[in-house]
């Protein structure tokens, strides 16, 4: 299995070859660095498939002294949907930094710092020692950070920082709770530390802290304000990027926390209150991120307060599984929440992408300004329309499937009151759906603007991404039975033991 | 041995103590720079010098002695810098 | 004993002092003057704690690399026309011109969030088990296998390699997200907002060839004792940056391409390791044999050096470097 570590190193090496080859070369490389680690990606899918999980060891120096990678089903449905994102926006970025000619020289950054983000989430989604993950976080705030100013205005700029100071605060607290757990136990590992856990003050602490900490970086509501101005003012293949991987990562990261290490912490007795408030949470963001969204004029604003909300639905897992350890409500949790992930990673990337598209053609991203788009520009407009009706979870659209089945587990665990909240976030997203929607359908009166051209690659992509979104709905059972190997169920996959 | 190191110590002290002491004193930045280089060059020099005496090996002194000048160049060119940019403003 | 002890509470206090102090700066130059000798305070408590390589590391960065910067932000925060003498107030932080920051209900949820912090932090603390000591036992009995003689070099660089070279990827990204922050491709042009002076470039030209030696000799000790790769490039990037600030020739005169090769000598070599080893059929990735790995871990440690010393350097000349019409 020791080809895993490649879904690290080929990001890496095509950052590092990017970084230094002529300008010409550098969209050829980095697009064969995408596709070798996408194939890699699916080789560990199907790994995962016909054998489970598996760990290797680094440097062959067992867990507690060294660093291990555990690649379990939850991992490999990470590491496939980014590297599928990945490719795509790969190549749409391709032809967008050709095509921007406002965004100068500036472009030739976006590969290097994309790779290297690439290789950080992909190491992330391997992690399994609680001090990598916040280097790996690091590593992958920073790059974030470095994509969102790549156009340089002062707008970005400032959400850039801002950004930095949450992300960075953000990755303090964790790991200020690593120390506190590595002074107690003197472990590291995920696995070994979930052994040795007992609820002490100390390690309640540590767990609010990194909690948090994951919390404030994955953008729970009232830790949103760094987000929306940020994934609106980054160019549109960052803000894909920004949306429908990055926020994940640290989602993935709680998902770790809160199940394999805390497990036996967050699970039972008082432990169900953390749980039941991150739904609480969750829910808010739910209905104040898609009322905000509703209310914005600018579309990649609505598209990023859209995100705040559909993040938002992530959370309904905690309050599920901490309620009860029963598998048929586990498996429908995470199958909700993994597809969830998926519909709205694909769709987000669509519609951020279609986005980039219109404010290439109209030199604006103003709703109003969108008049006759429809007639003008089908393509992007139905690409907007699909992924559109992924996040309103219409079916067959794995937007459906994902929220179909967070509304069976939410029933079937006797936690009827988070099945209205997940109802009306539709509703509220189908309004802004159709808020979009409605303005490219406007006739224009003559004044429209002029368009200029899009390439080719620009239109397709977000086309390409809706309908992969739309087909995923039809996999939802493979996609269910790559999940039992999720770190809650399995836990003796993991090897660790003596040096 | 001990006795010479911990008379060169206190000496080295007595300058520092009268550095600061013209740090807070004197009346013009001028002469605030002038004690405070002066009277603390002078301190640490005592001070390595009493490491010296009680250090087992001759690299050990040698290394004492390296890091004594090298404070010597930086301060007095700080020094420089520092009176030369007051001279100027006027 | 008792000296000691009290040399301790004389330094907790003194910490506790200057941070007070500093929160209540009004003057952004004050507040930097009293940050840096936070950081000297610091790296001396870290000497208490019997970490000579941390309180290597916070001096140089925390209160020297730190102090460069933020006194270069404090510069490029002044208005353009000359004003000595006229103090700088904290209303020029502002980033943002709509909030008013900090107003009074900041200030109030900031003291809760501390204070509440303190408080837990505390509690944790006081609840930790007083004999644990880690995996200290673990690393020294791995020692012997690990190439090198230093327990926090065998950690960094062998038992968790991985860690360390994703470190050397976040000074990567660093410095390209700040080229991207000044809107540049690489650091030609850039220079110091003052003509040098002749005093100036002489004591520069004199110190060079000792802080050669200070790094050459930092890198070669982390064998064996505290020192190794960070602190060696730390030094390395004071250099750096002191000869660019007198006006010798620095990284400034590098070509894009060679200023890139020594921004990721460490990162690629590290990656080269893993390269290699992920693709030896008999290995674990980033394992090294054990006759081999001393040698590896000290060709790591060079390009390491040199990039942290570029990385480093680079920050501090892209914050304060200026571009001549």
């Amino acid at each position: 299995m020791n080809q895993m570590i490649w879904v690290v190193l080929l990001p890496f090496l095509g950052s590092v070859v990017c970084l230094l080859v002529h300008r010409k070369l550098v969209f050829a490389l980095a697009m064969a660095a995408s596709l070798g680690t996408l194939a890699v990606a699916a080789g560990l899918v199907a790994h995962v498939w016909e054998h489970a999980g598996a760990r290797v060891e680094l440097g062959g120096w067992a867990a507690p002294l060294g660093i291990a990678l555990q690649l379990d089903g939850l991992a490999a449905l990470f590491l496939l949907l980014t590297a599928v994102v990945g490719v795509l926006v790969g190549i749409y970025a391709g032809s967008f930094f050709a095509q921007t000619s406002e965004l100068r020289p500036m472009g030739i950054h976006f590969w290097p710092l994309w790779l290297l983000l690439w290789g950080g989430l992909n190491g992330v989604y391997l992690c399994s020692d609680a001090f990598n993950a916040y280097v790996l976080l690091e590593i992958s705030t920073l790059a974030a950070v470095g994509l969102t100013v790549l156009s340089g205005s002062t707008a970005s700029l400032v959400a850039g920082l801002r950004y930095l100071l949450a992300a960075m605060f953000g990755s303090l607290m964790y790991l200020l709770g690593v120390a506190l757990l590595y002074a107690g136990t003197g472990q590291l590992d995920f696995v070994l530390l979930s052994r040795s856990l007992t609820p002490q003050v100390h390690v309640v602490t540590a767990f609010g802290l990194m909690v948090f900490g994951l919390l404030l970086k994955s953008a729970l509501l009232p830790f949103h304000f760094w987000l929306p101005p940020a994934h609106a003012s980054a160019p549109a293949p960052v803000s894909a990027i920004l949306s429908a991987l990055v926020v994940k990562a640290s989602f993935f990261l709680l998902l770790k926390i809160w199940f394999v290490v805390f497990d036996s912490l967050s699970g039972e007795g008082p432990g169900k209150m953390p749980g039941q408030l991150l739904g609480f949470l969750g829910s808010l963001a739910v209905v104040w991120g898609s009322f905000q969204a509703v209310r914005q004029w600018r579309l990649k604003s609505l598209i990023a307060y859209s995100t705040v909300g559909q993040l938002g639905y992530l959370f309904f897992i905690f309050p599920v599984l901490s309620f009860s350890h029963s598998p048929p409500h586990e498996a429908l949790a995470w199958g909700g929440t993994v597809f969830h992930l998926f519909s709205h990673g694909l769709a987000k990337a669509s519609l951020f992408l279609a986005a980039g598209c219109l404010l290439r053609a109209m030199g604006t991203d103003d709703l109003h300004a969108m008049r006759d788009i429809a007639g003008r520009m089908p393509v992007i407009t139905f690409s907007l329309g699909v992924a559109g009706v992924s996040l309103m979870g219409l079916p067959p659209s794995a937007g459906f499937v994902a929220k179909w089945m967070l509304l069976r587990a939410v029933l079937a665990s006797g936690q009827w009151w988070w099945a209205p909240v997940i109802v009306l976030g539709g509703l509220l997203t189908a309004a802004y759906v159709f808020k979009i929607l409605a303005y490219t359908f406007v006739p224009s009166q003559g004044d429209a603007v002029r368009l200029q051209p899009v390439s080719l690659a620009m239109t397709f992509v977000p086309l390409a991404l809706a309908m992969l979104c739309v087909l995923i709905g039809f996999r939802a059972d493979e996609v269910i039975l790559l999940l039992p190997a999720v770190p809650g169920c399995e836990m003796s996959a993991g090897g660790g033991g003596g040096p | 041995m001990e006795i010479l190191s911990g008379t060169l110590c206190l000496l080295g002290a007595f300058f520092f103590m009268a550095g600061t002491v013209g740090l807070i004193r004197f009346p013009d930045s001028l002469s605030r720079i002038h004690a405070l280089t002066k009277a603390d060059n002078l301190g640490l020099g005592f001070i390595v010098l009493a490491l010296v005496v009680t250090s087992q090996s001759l690299t050990v002194a040698f290394k004492l002695i390296l890091i004594w000048l090298l404070a010597l160049v930086a301060s007095s060119s700080i020094c420089f810098f520092l009176a030369r940019k007051l001279i100027h403003r006027g | 004993m008792n000296l000691t002890l009290l040399f301790d509470v004389f330094l907790i206090a003194a910490l506790l002092l200057v941070s007070w102090r500093l929160l209540g700066a009004s003057d952004l130059f004050q507040a930097t003057v009293l940050f840096i000798s936070f950081g000297l305070f610091l790296s001396l408590a870290w000497i208490r704690l019997q970490a000579p390589d941390i309180a290597l590391a916070e001096a140089a960065v925390g209160a020297g690399l730190a102090g460069v910067l933020l006194l270069g932000t404090f510069k490029g925060l002044e208005p353009e026309e000359d004003r000595e003498g006229e103090n700088l107030s904290s209303e020029a932080c502002r980033l943002d011109p709509i909030s008013p920051c900090p107003g009074r209900a900041h200030l109030l949820l900031a003291f809760t969030f501390v204070g509440s912090m303190t408080a837990l932090l505390l509690l944790a603390v006081l609840d930790l088990p007083a004999e644990g000591d880690g995996l200290t036992l673990l690393v020294f009995q791995s020692l012997d296998r690990s190439g090198v003689e230093h327990p926090v070099t065998a950690v960094l660089l062998n038992f968790r390699f991985y860690d360390t070279w994703l470190e050397l990827g976040v000074l990567v990204a660093a410095a390209l997200s700040i080229l991207c922050v000044r809107n540049r491709l690489d650091l030609r042009e850039l220079r110091p907002s003052k003509v040098p002076d002749v005093m100036l470039r002489r004591l520069v030209m004199g110190l060079t060839p000792i802080m050669i030696l200070v790094v050459v000799y930092l890198l070669w000790l982390g064998d064996h004792a505290p020192g190794g790769a960070f602190q060696a490039g730390v030094v390395l990037a004071a250099m750096l940056i002191l000869l660019w600030f007198s006006g010798h020739a620095s990284i400034t005169s590098l070509s894009r391409i060679l200023w890139l090769f020594s921004l990721i000598a460490g990162f690629a070599m590290m990656l080269l390791a893993a390269v290699i080893t992920a693709s030896w059929p008999e290995m674990r990735p980033l394992e090294f044999a054990e006759e081999w790995s001393g040698a590896i871990i000290l060709a790591i440690e060079v390009a390491a050096t040199l990039s942290i010393g570029v990385v480093l350097s680079s920050l501090a000349i892209l914050s304060l470097g200026a571009v001549e019409d």
